[in-house]
């Protein structure tokens, strides 16, 4: 396996683990009843930076495990398989943003809140962005390494 | 009829003097994990690499890659 495939593995398995974290502290907070806007925000920030130090703590691990290849150049493949990777992410991302404002505009015209009761409008809002940024990243990685196994 | 590109890098870094998957992805400009995956058939290179490849093997383009009707 290469150090780019391992790379990703790591990450796919850290985003996935954030979104696990995420999703369990919303509804941990919710089934208690103590989900407000400051909790929210408290747990946004939280998995902002768990995702960024997890990710940089991973990186430098697989540098040090695998140093020998560590120096591995960039080149035109890789930067086929990031491309057709970030045009899958893209559509996840436009599909989950377009999904959000139709969300807000038909809680807005029902008067209902758009996805916790406890949540303002636009925090819920900021809820289905983030739920779709961590998806589209986690088809991202999963799409590189398909074209990195599976070749094109 | 599907056509594929297939090619001899295998077989010409063999008779070039045993050379490595490393050493022609240096003198090419890509990583290994490119070459491994250009001799197996799962990417076929930019026209660049693919001239920079012939250059290697002081051969023609034709005679590293060819455009051929699919085995099966």
């Amino acid at each position: 396996m290469s150090y780019k495939e391992k790379g990703l593995w790591l990450t796919l398995a850290i985003t996935f683990f954030i979104t696990y974290t995420y999703f369990e502290g919303l509804f941990v907070l919710q089934s208690n009843r103590q989900l407000d806007e400051s909790a929210f925000l408290q747990l946004l920030l939280t998995t902002a930076i768990w995702l960024t130090v997890l990710t940089i703590i991973g990186q430098i691990i697989i540098a040090i495990i695998d140093h020998k290849n560590a120096d591995e150049i960039t080149d035109e493949r890789d930067q086929l398989i990031d491309l057709r990777a970030c045009k899958v992410a893209y559509y996840i991302l436009s599909i989950c943003i377009v999904g959000a404002l139709v969300q807000a505009q038909l809680a807005i015209s029902f008067s209902r809140p758009i996805t916790f009761d406890s949540l303002s409008n636009a925090h819920g809002v900021m809820h289905l962005i983030i739920s779709g940024f961590l998806v589209s990243e986690m088809a991202k990685y999963g799409t590189q390494l398909y074209y990195y196994r599976r070749g094109f | 009829m599907t056509k594929v590109i297939s090619n001899n890098i295998r077989r010409l870094r063999f008779d070039f003097d045993e050379m490595t998957q490393k050493s022609l992805a240096d003198a090419v400009g890509v990583s290994r994990q490119t070459i491994v995956a250009i001799e197996k058939g799962k990417y076929s290179p930019s026209l660049e690499v693919a001239f920079k490849i012939s250059d290697v093997f002081e051969l023609p383009l034709n005679e590293v890659f060819r455009y051929e009707e699919k085995d099966s």
